[in-house]
């Protein structure tokens, strides 16, 4: 094998089993009719020419794979096998690497469409550059005095290029106006589209007199500006993920089901499942339905973690009710179904939380409420004075109500302010945190209150060894450790694992082993009795505070001990601390019991009163709805979903993109909290640079529009004056968000 | 003067030369993913690279 090939240490990942990439079922769901051996991947994490070359290396070793084309711009790649192929294989190889690879599914071909579109743009925007930078010509030598037949003949070239602009080029704008004037509503395309009308109508007959301006120039440059920050904006949110890409995978599964007639469990598509049928499920796997246990010996043990937050298993006894999404840990178990997909607490939680996402109301932005009023504004003073002073003097009339139109250009509406957002999103991007829409950003400023999620959130949501009590093992020991608890899917015993071992070198003969689900494991080695399980009473090391203790027995006689915990992420304090000092207000929700959600609350400095223990889904989607701050709530896994939903923003962190991506306004691809903080700044930033544009505009505007109504300023000079004001608000966009431009070092900094 | 009549017609239809490349192009996808392409250009050395640094390693562990 080639794959020895690797250039930097490969990332210890746990091997997920991506077997069900290649189930049939999946396939059909996951590919396209006329491509049925292509799969769409998001893959997390590739941004150099060291990812791609590992990619591609990685494609030579599996003569399988046809094609591995990697798009960087929008993390996705096409994976093309031979029919025999696997794609399992490939994304496991990648995941060995490091790289977090999600499916796409096709959808309708929706990524084809954006790019046919992208493409008319792109040829819209060709055709007006092309027209634009001609007209200039000419219209440079006229204002340098060119005069006579030649003027007259450059006046003619300039109508003959500005028709493509207008014609061609200039539908876009046609088209949205013509959307709002249906929907009865201003819109942005109004001046803009009055403003190219009128003035190409005046430059033609002022063409056909031969006498008077013509203002091709302004026309075609406006036209090609504005094409041209509306391509930019939307390359951007395009390289966002629609968040319909991601499916929650649990319904592929395939399930044991016990069948009367062969007397056996058989395997079947969960599709298949059936009120009152009886499953088994066997250790590790996830339970699929929502069920009663049928337990006849002794009990079972289920980690709900999933469901509820809580990070240590829980007893099953028969008749007990078990809900889909909890593993279990103990070595099977068999369940009664009481309800399968929609109907599950799951299932109605995913519902709810869709409930939750098509209920909020779209964010009136600042900037759609200014356009309307602008829009409404400029076009009623033209016309109002158009009809005063056409009485008076009809050519004056339509020259200085032409001035005003070109003059109050919304440049600030429609170029700066997509322009700033843009640039704050693809920064955001670019370190990894995904933003959803523009809007995003503006509601981060309104935020006044912040609730997090406890485990995983704020913690690292899983068990991790935290130091050793009496005395430190030998190496023996340490290799004994690593055979008992190998065969364990209990969270300490995985914690413990991962602690020992790097020191584990060759495996130890042991026999007799047995778990006792609720204490612990033993087993014999050498004609000694060893035993794992928690400490006793006396033993216990009070000092470490909330942790979990387990002692290592030797013929029931304690050697020593390891204390184990959820760790609090190495950056919760400090943002905490931070967003404190912004003057936010902080909250802890968490399904965790009382006890170790006050100990997390007093080591980060939260006040107790707001740290909020036993939180179901259910309660903390409550909790979300009855608050009047505004509040961003920052959780992960899927028993967050619904409050993510229905919370004013949300933040998804890692590890949970496929659910919460669904539900969640920004998704961080890069572990720790940290960025919540720069995130707020970021959206405070970005606005405070928004609002100086539009107020630059807003006085612009009111200035240079009096002065055109009162006949100071002609057309022409409105002409020159408008691209200045657009520069000027554009170079603000681009180096005004110091923030910005400060993010990428800070971010380095704290590495 | 005059010649500007001919000369300009001429830059037009030149112009509308490079418009129609660009048209061209466009229909390629060629603008579709501006970001992969410069970092393809490495690949080739980066895999070089790796070999090296693999075989640097081997010896060391060799050694």
């Amino acid at each position: 094998m080639d794959l020895e090939l690797t250039c930097d240490l490969q990332q210890p990942t746990p091997s997920s089993d991506w077997a069900y990439l290649d189930s049939q079922q999946f396939r059909e769901k996951f590919t396209s009719p006329s491509e049925p051996f292509v799969m769409r991947f998001y893959v997390e994490g590739v941004g150099c020419s060291k990812c791609l070359a590992k990619i591609e290396n990685l494609k030579r070793s599996y003569s399988q794979v046809v094609e591995a084309s990697m798009d960087m711009s929008k993390n996705i790649l096409r994976l093309k096998i031979t029919p025999q192929g696997s794609f399992a294989q490939f994304i496991l190889g990648l995941e060995n690497l490091g790289y977090k690879a999600h499916p796409i599914s096709e959808g309708q071909d929706q990524s084809k469409l954006q790019s046919l579109e992208n493409r008319k743009m792109l040829k819209r925007i060709g055709v007006a550059a092309f027209c634009t930078g001609n007209i200039m010509l000419f219209a440079i030598s006229s204002y340098g005095g060119v005069s006579g037949l030649i003027e007259k003949y450059f006046n003619w070239l300039s109508l003959f290029l500005a028709i493509p602009v207008l014609s061609y080029s200039a539908t876009p704008f046609y088209k949205s106006l013509w959307l709002a004037i249906k929907d009865r509503r201003p819109s942005i395309d109004l001046p803009i589209v009055a403003a190219l009308l009128i003035g190409f109508s005046l430059s033609a007959y002022h063409t056909f007199i031969d006498h008077g301006d013509v203002y091709f120039d302004t026309l075609t440059t406006l036209v090609f500006l504005l094409l041209s920050a509306r391509y930019f904006l939307k390359r951007i949110q395009q390289s966002y993920l629609s968040s319909s890409f991601f499916l929650p995978f649990l319904n592929l599964d395939k399930v044991r089901i016990w069948d009367e007639a062969l007397n056996r469990f058989e395997m079947f598509p969960l599709e298949k499942v059936q009120s009152g049928q009886r499953l088994l499920v066997l250790k590790g796997e996830k339970v699929p339905v929502d069920g009663t246990a049928l337990i006849t010996g002794a009990p079972a043990f289920i980690n709900n973690a999933f469901l509820t937050g809580e990070s240590l298993p829980v007893k099953v006894n028969a008749k007990d009710s078990v809900y889909a999404g909890a593993e279990l840990v103990s070595a099977q178990l068999e369940i009664e179904v009481t309800a399968t997909g929609e109907n599950t607490r799951l299932g109605s939680l995913f519902e709810k939380m869709e409930e939750e996402v098509l209920r909020r109301t779209p964010l009136l932005t600042l900037t759609d409420k200014l356009a309307k009023w602008f829009t409404v504004t400029t076009l009623t003073m033209g016309a109002l004075f158009f009809a005063y002073y056409a009485t008076i003097d009809l050519t004056e009339a339509t020259r200085r109500s032409l001035a005003l139109v070109i003059l109050a250009c919304p440049c600030a509406l429609a170029l700066a302010t997509p322009l700033t957002q843009s640039l704050s999103l693809l920064k955001a991007a670019k370190l990894g945190y995904v933003i959803k829409t523009a809007e995003v950003l503006e509601k981060l400023r309104h935020v006044t209150q912040i609730a997090f999620d406890k485990t995983g959130t704020l913690t690292e949501g899983r068990f991790q060894w935290i130091s050793w009590i009496v005395r430190e093992p030998t190496n023996e020991e340490l290799q004994l450790i690593y055979a008992l608890e190998a065969n364990s899917h209990h969270p300490i015993a995985k914690a413990y694992l991962a602690k020992v071992e790097s020191s584990n070198s060759s495996s130890l003969e042991i026999c007799d082993w047995k778990e006792v689900h609720g204490r612990g494991v033993e087993a014999k080695y050498q004609k000694d009795r060893y035993e794992i399980h928690a400490l006793d009473e006396d033993h216990y090391d009070k000092q470490l505070g909330n942790t979990t203790q387990v002692g290592f027995y030797k013929n029931d006689e304690l050697q020593f001990a390891a204390a184990f915990g959820d760790q609090i992420r190495s950056d919760s304090k400090e943002l905490i601390s931070r967003l404190k000092k912004l003057g936010f207000n902080i909250h802890l929700l968490s399904g965790d019991s009382e006890q170790p959600v006050t100990s997390v609350a007093e080591q980060i400095k939260v006040p107790t009163k707001n740290a909020h223990a036993q939180m179901t889904p259910e309660s903390k989607l409550e909790w979300i709805k009855s608050q009047t701050p505004k509040t961003i709530m920052v959780g992960d896994g899927a028993n967050d979903a619904a409050a993510l939903a229905a919370s004013y923003l949300s933040v998804a962190v890692q590890g949970s993109m496929e659910v919460s991506l669904h539900a969640a306004d920004i998704y961080l691809s890069k572990s720790g909290v940290t960025p919540i903080y720069h995130l707020l700044r970021l959206g405070q930033d970005t606005m405070n640079v928004v609002y100086r544009n539009l107020g630059f505009s807003l006085v612009y505007n009111l200035v240079g529009g009096v002065a055109a109504l009162l006949g100071y300023v002609n057309p022409l000079v409105a002409a020159i004056l408008m691209p200045i004001s657009s520069l000027c608000v554009l170079a603000s966009s681009v180096w005004g968000t110091k923030y910005l431009r400060r993010l990428s070092t800070l971010v380095e900094g704290e590495r | 003067m005059s010649i500007l009549a001919i000369m300009i017609p001429i830059t037009l239809l030149l112009a509308g030369g490079f418009l129609a490349l660009f048209f061209w192009a466009v229909g390629q996808g060629q603008f579709e993913d501006l970001v992969t392409p410069a970092h393809e250009l490495l690949v080739e050395d980066e895999l070089e690279e790796c070999k090296l640094n693999n075989n640097l390693n081997r010896k060391h562990q060799e050694e």
